[in-house]
């Protein structure tokens, strides 16, 4: 019995017991709750009159100073995370690049309105997929499909006086210094995040507080002139009780402590404009941080930066930096993980991989998968592997022999997989899981890594809904077509599969590279004797060409056999097997008329 | 709707719709209140529908609706847990209620998945599409949610 006959064979015998009548609904009317809505009516009241007071205390507003003007959808989800379908909620966004007054600020409020209404139903970036658009080159760092939002886009910066961003490079922890200057305290750690051409950058990070403990935050800094799309939602401004306050360096900053688990800090640099979105709240939980947090919390927080140092902005060194990120990676490429476990990161208690490590890792490669780095991808699997793509499941041995499964496992997934692995609005900071068997998950699944031997991280898992690639046992001992052949099983299906589709496709050259030289060509005309793949060329068609739809439906890889050392498929329309140099050659490729290419044997060469 | 549809519909899929809002909820009564609230749904319904497939799916969509409403609702009651439950469901084979009794201890969103695969036939991608998740996180969800039964159930949940 099947799983699924098991699972209905169970769940067939659990029924409801409600009697469902047509005449027992005939008289109901939809249930309506109208305490809800007094309840909700209630609520609104409560917060209002919150608000006054807060208003009439501070005497101030700093946090909606830069709230966008419209509020954004958001989708709704449920207690488990899970979007409900169709449904969405409205919520206040703040701008990153200034009060809500500047150039910056306005010129994103317009571009959201333009976006919010643009392509609403998804029908024209569901057409494009991940193909190119044609636009990565000059707005690659928007969210830009089609000419009449690059239009759109460059009316909007025309507009207001701003430049677009043209490059943007990430920023390895080790770098900030480099990047940005010395504005983190020592209790302050930044992790990855990036920088634009003009200074803009944006990372996130983790703080230790005297007599707290530990609080993340996402740091932002938005340089002047340059128009940023980026807004941050805030859930309800009116949620924050905001004063302002001067920090440890001099520099007069807003603060918001929110009621629930997110608060923030504001400061007008006059040449960049910083907001560092805190991750708990006066009802924080310890998902983020040690617990919930008062003002002085907050304070402590705001006096861990060194905002003044920001200012004025230097324009970031691209290569220092570079070169800052390549030392830290292939620092940590190589590095063991230290065996002393930290306190407080359960990551490591449960896979013995550091939060920092994971999160590099993820950001790494997400990075070499956006980019289309297959090799560097590839070296960092785990092998053997099984390959389970449309053709069926094989195992690959080596990096080489996944290269030709790339483009299914992961090519035609690139944006999605290394966006997936991203958390928005920071891009620093990916999403990380772990479930107990020591691996540790990103992009909600898709990819899983984990330590190996050496004490190094490795991909032991990349799936999409097309493809996957899974780290696996070796193969194991009773593989009969391997005792026989050489060739393990899942080699030789894979050897079949190729061959199928290169024949199928018209790959004439590949083919004739794949057959062991001399060989003898047989057609309607007589058997000739070839030496070369050239050669075979001559007589491609006679032999091969004509009868492909007759032979390659022959060619199914469940059908494999042995003989004589050398793999056999479907009742020999195809001989392969080991040469001297190791590789797989093709034998012999009958069609059911007996014409083809086989072995030589004794005729005469044409010509 | 017409009432002999309104009645068919009710004997072919009242136990389909518990199942789903069984899955969803992990407790009988909030499931049976779901079936009363899904046939309503139904009962109030203008739209024609293009054949059992159709209905079957549209109910399929509007339980999970239901019961996601009803689990963000701060109204809603809080039911007693399954243990706590005096009487389960009587199978006629030990291994089912054992399976019963893993699948209900798994998460939510573990349960509706594997409900939907396994009972329902859906494919992925018509998961996805019901619960407005992408194939890959439907894809992780039934993996892992093989993997945890085949740890629990290590003798009568096969390899897949």
């Amino acid at each position: 019995m099947s799983n699924r006959e098991f699972y209905q064979d169970t769940f067939s015998q659990v029924r409801s017991s409600t009697e469902i009548r047509w005449e027992d609904f005939q008289s109901m009317k939809r249930r309506k709750n109208p305490a809800r809505r007094v309840l909700a009516l209630a609520a609104a009241v409560c917060l209002l009159a919150v608000l006054s007071i807060a208003a009439a205390a501070t005497g101030l507003f700093g946090l909606r100073d830069v709230l966008l003007p419209e509020k954004g959808s958001v989708y709704v989800t449920d207690e488990n995370d899970v979007v409900v379908p169709g449904e969405y909620e409205y919520r206040d966004f703040v701008s990153l690049s200034g009060w809500q007054d500047t150039p910056e600020s306005r010129a994103l409020a317009e571009w959201r309105s333009f976006l919010e209404d643009y392509d609403r139903d998804g029908a024209i970036i569901g057409e494009i997929g991940n193909s190119p658009t044609g636009f990565e080159e000059d707005y690659g760092l928007y969210l830009v499909y089609t000419r009449e939002m690059a239009d759109k886009l460059e009316e909007i910066a025309a507009k207001y006086g701003l430049c677009l961003h043209t490059r943007m490079e990430d920023v390895m922890p080790e770098a900030w210094r480099t990047a940005a200057g010395d504005f983190c305290g020592e209790n302050v750690m930044a992790y990855s995040g990036y920088i634009y051409e003009n200074g803009t950058f944006r990372f996130d990070g983790e703080a230790d507080l005297d007599g707290y403990g530990y609080i993340e935050y996402q740091f932002s800094r938005s340089v002047r002139g340059a128009f940023d799309d980026v807004a941050l939602n805030i859930g309800d401004a009116a949620d924050f009780q905001e004063w302002t306050y001067e920090t440890a360096d001099g520099t007069s900053v807003t603060l918001g402590l929110g009621a629930k688990n997110r608060s923030l800090i504001l400061a007008d640099l006059g040449d960049s404009f910083i907001l560092v979105n805190v991750l708990t709240g006066k009802a924080g939980d310890d998902t983020f941080s040690s617990g919930p947090i008062g003002r002085a919390e907050l304070e402590a927080l705001a006096d861990s930066f060194q905002f003044s140092a920001l200012t004025p902005v230097r324009q970031p060194d691209f290569d220092a930096i570079l070169a800052e990120n390549a030392g830290y990676m292939e620092a940590m490429q190589g590095q063991p993980v230290p065996e002393e476990p930290e306190e407080d990161d359960p990551l490591y208690e449960s896979t013995g991989i550091r939060t920092e490590a994971a999160r590099d890792f993820v950001l790494l490669l997400a990075e070499r998968i956006q980019d289309g780095k297959r090799e560097e991808v590839a070296n960092l699997l785990v092998y053997p592997a099984q390959v389970e793509v449309s053709a069926g499941t094989f195992t690959v041995n080596s990096a080489e022999e996944f290269l030709p499964y790339y483009d299914e496992v992961i090519g035609q997934n690139r944006l999605g997989l290394s966006t997936a692995m991203t958390w928005e609005p920071t891009p620093g900071e990916p999403r990380l899981y772990r479930d107990g068997s020591g691996l540790v998950s990103a992009a909600d699944g898709a990819v899983w890594l984990g330590l190996v031997e050496e004490s190094v991280l490795r991909i032991f898992t990349i799936q999409t809904d097309q493809a996957a690639v899974r780290a696996a046992a070796p193969p194991p001992g009773g593989d009969d077509i391997y005792d026989r052949t050489g060739i393990e099983t899942d080699v030789a299906k894979a050897f079949v599969w190729d061959l199928a589709e290169l024949l199928a496709e018209g790959e004439r050259e590949k083919v004739a590279d794949l057959f062991v030289y001399p060989c003898a060509a047989r057609t309607g005309d007589g058997t000739f004797t070839v030496n070369t793949p050239e050669e075979l060329l001559e007589y491609y068609d006679e032999a091969l060409e004509s009868h492909m739809g007759d032979l390659i439906p022959k060619l199914d890889y469940t059908t494999l056999f042995t003989r004589d050392g050398l793999v056999g498929v479907g009742d020999g329309a195809a001989w392969f097997g080991l040469v001297e140099d190791g590789e797989m050659r093709l034998f012999s490729l009958w069609s059911a008329q007996g014409l083809g290419v086989g072995p030589v044997v004794s005729e005469p060469t044409r010509g | 709707m017409e009432k002999t549809l309104f009645n068919s519909a009710a004997r072919q899929y009242q136990d389909m719709v518990y199942r789903v809002a069984l899955h969803i909820f992990g407790n009988r009564q909030d499931a049976e209140d779901a079936v009363q609230e899904v046939f309503l749904r139904l009962y109030t319904c203008e739209k024609p529908f293009e054949g059992t497939d159709h209905l079957r799916h549209w109910l399929i969509r509007v339980t999970v609706n239901v019961c996601k409403d009803a689990l963000k609702s701060p109204w809603r009651r809080r039911r007693v847990s399954l243990e706590d439950l005096p009487e389960t469901p009587v199978f006629d084979r030990p291994e089912q209620g054992e399976l019963y009794r893993e699948v209900m201890a798994l998460s939510e969103k573990y349960r509706t998945v594997l409900y939907l695969f396994y009972y329902e036939e859906l494919t992925v991608r018509e998961i996805g599409e019901v619960l407005g998740l992408g194939t890959t996180a439907v894809t992780t969800r039934l993996h892992r949610a093989r993997m945890k039964l085949k740890e629990q159930l290590t003798e009568v949940w096969k390899d897949e």
